[in-house]
């Protein structure tokens, strides 16, 4: 048979074009253009193509032909299906509607896969807005980071804290990174509050176990937060008000083209404004707020700039007065701390499979005690007046570029460099005296008044490389070099993960993690109120290390649950602790009074979680030892974390009964916390009698348990919008679980003899918060 | 468009608040288990023999074992791993012993009692200091009163090997006392003005060597005038004592353990430094050097 020429010039044209691969990008947003859509799964119907949207929502995939059906899919999203062929453009911007919880059946259970099943990264979880902000917490505060305390292997610490203790690690070992951007100041009210706030929330999510070589620089966790730079489609806003704060956003685009967007809002305390009276005759101060403004434009299809800042203040003074026969003097103690972040990200895709981020930014904390003297009746000779201020505090500025590039739809390559300058206030002590005349009698100034600088360099490259159809890899390196002083130390982290597809429905992943901390935090653990403190590694105090592995197996089931089983070990070292009570010369001076240790956690976590339906939920089970061994502690021998605890369960839901009502609720079951008590009481070399601590943490409390109940109303009807009345009860039924652990001296006993008590701070706490959203 | 009163139950929730926390005591039976241990107190210096107190700790939640001075105690004393004798002074209540110690002694003591877990200790004594020596430069400075007066300049070579403690103590002579006072004067030298440095109820400094480690340091102080006028020979008594680290984190961790006389909310108790293996206290060593200025 003879094949005419111009059938095969066709044949051969056909086979050409249907066997060429044109690549193909885009943005994935909600259906109001106002989040960007993380892990977002793009597929080729009837191929083994897809890929995942990166944090920006982005992604970029390789289609082989002109025709082509892609299939869109995420949690919390409808599916979204999209028919490609020689007319539709290479760049595609998709909007997903919200989800009517379930995606349909009758879709593929390959478009259903989420991506815990194809990525190697374990222990990796986002919260949704909807679980943010109907969970039930304390007053019903809103709090993203309060939500995250109820996944498993992650601690909520102290009671009624906003801060997390991720698998045997400590409060300050946990990475906020806000916009890439590191937050040092995480939290309000002396940790009761977390900074971040849901509606200005883009995306947060939590990596609780190995994570990759793009993040670095804590050992515990790192908690990603991307901003929320307003809506492109049509002008939205909020305001709400809850027993704590009151609170307003505002956002929308700015111009007629849709290119730009802006978010403002901001929140404050208001006990201050409803006791006004007793706050001004006593001259009381008690407050925080909060503003945030993000900007963002797309400069064309493949380039976006973004504006991003964010700054938090606390304020707390409280006046006393002081009197004995030789007069009376007024103190005012004061706590204030500021948090200012704030930064420009500038992302662009060079081609359809290069995409880059670089942004620019700064981060300051500043926390400071003060103390006002003024003494009453004192001659012109005398000081009348002292003002006292011990502050510390640390900045960093940041400059850095993260690159993707898709070398095919099975292997990724990630790189980029991070350059930051630290600086340090490590501790410094202001005093000045006047005259009652306001004359200067006396200044002075302790510790170092001008800041210390310190540099770190840090380089990394990720390769996700799809070794056989099961088996994915990603292999990466971080190398940072520190500099500080008379330290200058180049460090390696190996990370290395792998993702082992079992079946259709179920992934083992395997992991290890090595990661340095270059800034340790002393804030008082025992306190645990938050008004840390930063310090650089320097010789005498060089950069914590932790060494992690983790193995884990993720079964998803019937395409809306998915069940985890997670086992690690980790081990610390270089971990400092101050010792005990603080003092002008420990604050000053406090790298020789630093006890130094290491320590190890392991533990195995159950976790069962319902992820689409009108009843979603999650039940967790925790099984953890975290331990610490400090050389001059407990005889050297090993003694429990201070927030160790060995059994935890959690089951959480939310139960959406129709399109008003929203009903919610905790379930906690765990290990009491240890405590630390004196256990002797001796001589002194002067013949004085003091107190020992023989034993760190030799006190355990008993089983903490807890209830809590939320309903969340939601009506339509203001200005296109509704309003929202959320209800909850914490520790519904009461129980008297321990708060914190304190001893006293017995005034009745004839002989020395202490006491110990049991302090119980929340009990049945009803909350209430009303928002209207328009 | 309903309204929501929520106003009153803003205050509500507030009250509750504030008012829902409460404080339990914590049965004796749940309280950490009281190990009773001896307790060591002794500061060993070369310009002395030694002397230290032994005594047992009692429990802080009952009142029937309680602190106490052990007169019966089995204590070895070894030094330079050669046994010395050492018994108890039932007038000063410490165990005594005409030996002393030199730079660079190891000392070691073993104590036991009946029914108490017993206690050992291995120090050294700190070296000798590389460079030392006093001057007196007469009208060399200005007192604390304004006026010229006596300086006394201390050179010290401080070792850059390891992190080392100084006890700085000036004293004039009185004559008609026929003893050491010491005096006060106007505290100008930075390692003196350190967040490190603390001072003594003796009237006496305590500095870190901080800012001159493995230099050459010179410590001046100037004497209030008119102090020594009259004396004929002796003039004043300058002593530079090294501390083991062990020493200065005892004092500094004692200076702060006040706070530990009731715990607060958010406050941890001091642990107080320890160098006694299965026991309590501070087995002290120190080092002085003393130059009398005539």
């Amino acid at each position: 048979m003879k094949l005419r020429p111009a059938f095969i010039t066709f044949l051969l044209l056909t086979v050409a074009i249907t066997a060429s691969a044109r690549d193909i990008d885009g943005y994935v947003h909600d259906e109001s253009g106002s989040h960007a859509v993380r892990g977002a799964r793009i597929s080729i119907l009837g191929t083994d193509q897809f890929t995942y949207t990166n944090k920006y929502g982005y992604f970029s995939l390789s289609v082989r032909g002109w025709t082509a059906k892609l299939v869109v899919s995420a949690n919390g999203y409808d599916l979204f299906e999209l028919q490609m062929d020689s007319s539709s453009g290479d760049h595609l911007e998709i909007y997903l509607p919200k989800s009517d919880y379930l995606i349909p059946e009758e879709v593929s259970n390959e478009a259903r896969i989420p991506s815990s099943l194809t990525n190697p990264v374990s222990g990796y979880l986002e919260l949704s807005m909807d679980i943010q902000s109907d969970l039930p917490v304390i007053a019903s505060e809103m709090d993203p980071v309060k939500t995250m305390q109820m996944l498993p292997g992650v601690e909520f610490g102290r009671e009624g804290m906003g801060e997390l203790f991720v698998r045997g690690g400590g409060a300050r070992q946990n990475l906020y990174n806000l916009n890439g951007i590191p937050v040092y100041g995480d939290n309000h009210a002396f940790g009761f509050l977390s900074v971040f706030h849901p509606r200005e929330i883009s995306n947060i999510s939590l990596y609780r176990g190995a994570y990759p070589a793009r993040f670095g620089g804590r050992l515990s966790s790192v908690v990603d937060v991307t901003s929320f730079y307003g809506s492109k489609e049509g002008a939205n806003g909020y305001s709400y008000a809850s027993p704590l704060t009151i609170g307003f956003g505002i956002n929308g685009p700015i111009g007629e083209n849709g290119k730009t967007s802006f978010s403002i809002s901001g929140r404050r305390s208001y006990l201050d404004i409803l006791l006004l009276p007793l706050f001004n005759s006593t001259g009381m101060i008690a407050r925080f707020y909060d503003v945030q403004l993000n900007w963002e434009t797309r400069l064309s299809d493949a380039t976006t700039l973004q504006f991003h800042s964010f700054f938090a203040n606390n304020k707390y003074v409280l006046p006393l007065v002081l009197s004995d026969s030789a007069g009376s003097e007024n103190w005012d103690l004061g706590w204030h701390y500021t948090t200012v972040v704030g930064g420009m990200k500038l992302n662009h895709a060079f081609t359809k499979r290069h995409f880059g981020s670089f942004s620019v930014g700064y981060s300051f904390y500043s926390p400071s005690n003060t103390l006002d003297i003024r003494r009453n009746n004192t001659s012109v000779d005398e000081a009348m007046e002292y003002d006292i201020r011990f502050s510390t505090g640390n900045f960093d500025v940041i400059a850095g570029a993260d690159m993707e590039w898709r070398k095919s739809s099975q292997h990724f390559i990630r790189y980029g460099s991070l350059i930051t300058m630290h600086g340090f206030n490590t501790g410094r002590y202001n005093e000045e005296s006047r005259n009652p005349l306001g004359e200067v009698l006396n200044t002075v100034e302790l510790g170092d008044q001008k800041p210390s600088i310190g540099i770190q360099a840090t380089f990394y490259a990720e390769d996700e490389i799809t070794l056989r159809h099961n088996l994915i890899l990603n292999a990466g390196a971080r190398l940072v070099l520190y500099q500080y002083k008379s330290l200058v130390s180049p460090h390696f982290e190996p990370r290395i993960m792998l993702a082992y597809r079992w079946n259709e429905t179920s992934t083992l992943k395997l992991s290890y993690m090595r990661v340095n901390q270059f800034l340790h935090s002393l804030n008082n653990d025992g306190a645990s109120i938050s008004m840390n403190r930063w310090i650089p590694s320097d010789k005498e105090t060089p950069p914590a290390m932790s060494n992690q592995f983790n193995l884990a197996w993720v079964k998803h089931i019937s395409g809306s649950s998915e069940f985890q089983i997670e086992g690690y070990y980790k081990s610390f070292s270089n971990l400092y602790l101050e010792r005990g009570a603080t003092s002008t010369n420990s604050l000053i001076n406090y790298s020789s009074l630093l006890y130094k240790g290491t320590g190890y956690a392991y533990g195995a976590e159950f976790y069962i979680h319902k992820m689409m339906g009108n009843f979603t939920g999650y039940a967790s089970y925790s099984l953890a030892n975290s331990e610490r061994v400090f050389e001059d502690l407990n005889g050297k021998e090993a003694f429990p974390f201070n927030f160790d605890r060995r059994h935890n369960f959690k089951l959480g839901g939310r139960l959406v009964i129709d399109s008003e009502y929203t009903f919610t609720f905790n379930i906690v079951l765990g290990s009491g916390l240890p405590y630390t008590l004196p256990n002797s009481i001796y001589r002194d070399i002067n013949g004085e009698i003091i107190l020992g601590y023989e034993q760190i943490n030799n006190y355990r409390a008993e089983w903490y348990r807890r209830l809590d109940l939320g309903v969340t109303k939601f009506e339509n009807g203001f200005h296109e919008g509704g309003q929202k009345l959320n209800l909850s009860i914490y520790n519904v039924f009461g129980m008297k679980n321990t708060s914190n652990v304190t001893f006293e001296r017995d005034d009745e006993s004839p002989e020395l003899k202490y006491n110990a008590f049991k302090n119980i701070f929340f009990v049945f706490i009803p909350g209430i918060r009303y928002e209207l959203i328009f | 468009m309903k309204k929501y009163h929520f106003n009153y139950l803003i205050a509500f929730v507030t009250a509750v608040f504030f008012t829902a926390g409460c404080q339990q005591l914590l049965p004796e039976d749940e309280l950490p288990e009281f190990v009773r241990r001896i307790v060591v107190n002794g500061v060993l210096s070369n310009d002395s023999t030694i002397s230290m107190e032994i005594s047992a700790s009692g429990n802080p939640y009952k009142t029937d074992i309680r602190p106490e001075i052990l007169s019966d105690a089995q204590l070895i004393l070894q030094i330079n791993d050669v046994t010395v004798p050492i018994s108890f002074n039932a007038t000063s209540q410490r165990y005594e012993s005409a030996s002393s110690v030199n730079a660079g002694d190891k000392v070691h003591i073993s104590v036991s009692h009946d029914n108490i877990l017993s206690a050992v200790a291995t120090v050294y004594m700190p070296p000798n200091l590389a460079t030392y020596h006093t001057k007196l430069v007469p009208n060399g400075g200005t007192d604390i009163n304004g006026l010229s007066s006596d300086r006394l300049d201390v050179v010290i070579q401080d070792d850059k090997a390891a992190r080392n403690y100084y006890n700085l103590r000036f004293f004039y002579y009185d004559e008609l006392a026929t003893e050491y006072i010491p005096f006060d004067f106007p505290v100008r030298d930075q390692s003196m003005l350190a967040a490190s440095t603390f001072k003594l109820d003796d009237g006496t400094y305590i500095i870190k060597d901080d800012l001159f480690n493995g230099k050459l340091k010179t410590v001046s102080v100037v004497a209030p005038l008119g102090l020594v006028a009259g004396n004929t020979d002796i003039k004043y008594l300058v002593q530079v004592i090294s501390l083991s680290e062990d020493y200065w984190l005892y004092l500094e961790t004692l200076s702060r353990s006040g706070s530990n006389s009731d715990s607060r909310l958010f406050n941890n108790g001091v642990v107080v430094q320890s160098n006694i293996a299965g026991g309590l206290g501070i087995l002290a060593t120190q080092l002085v050097e003393s130059d009398t200025i005539r």
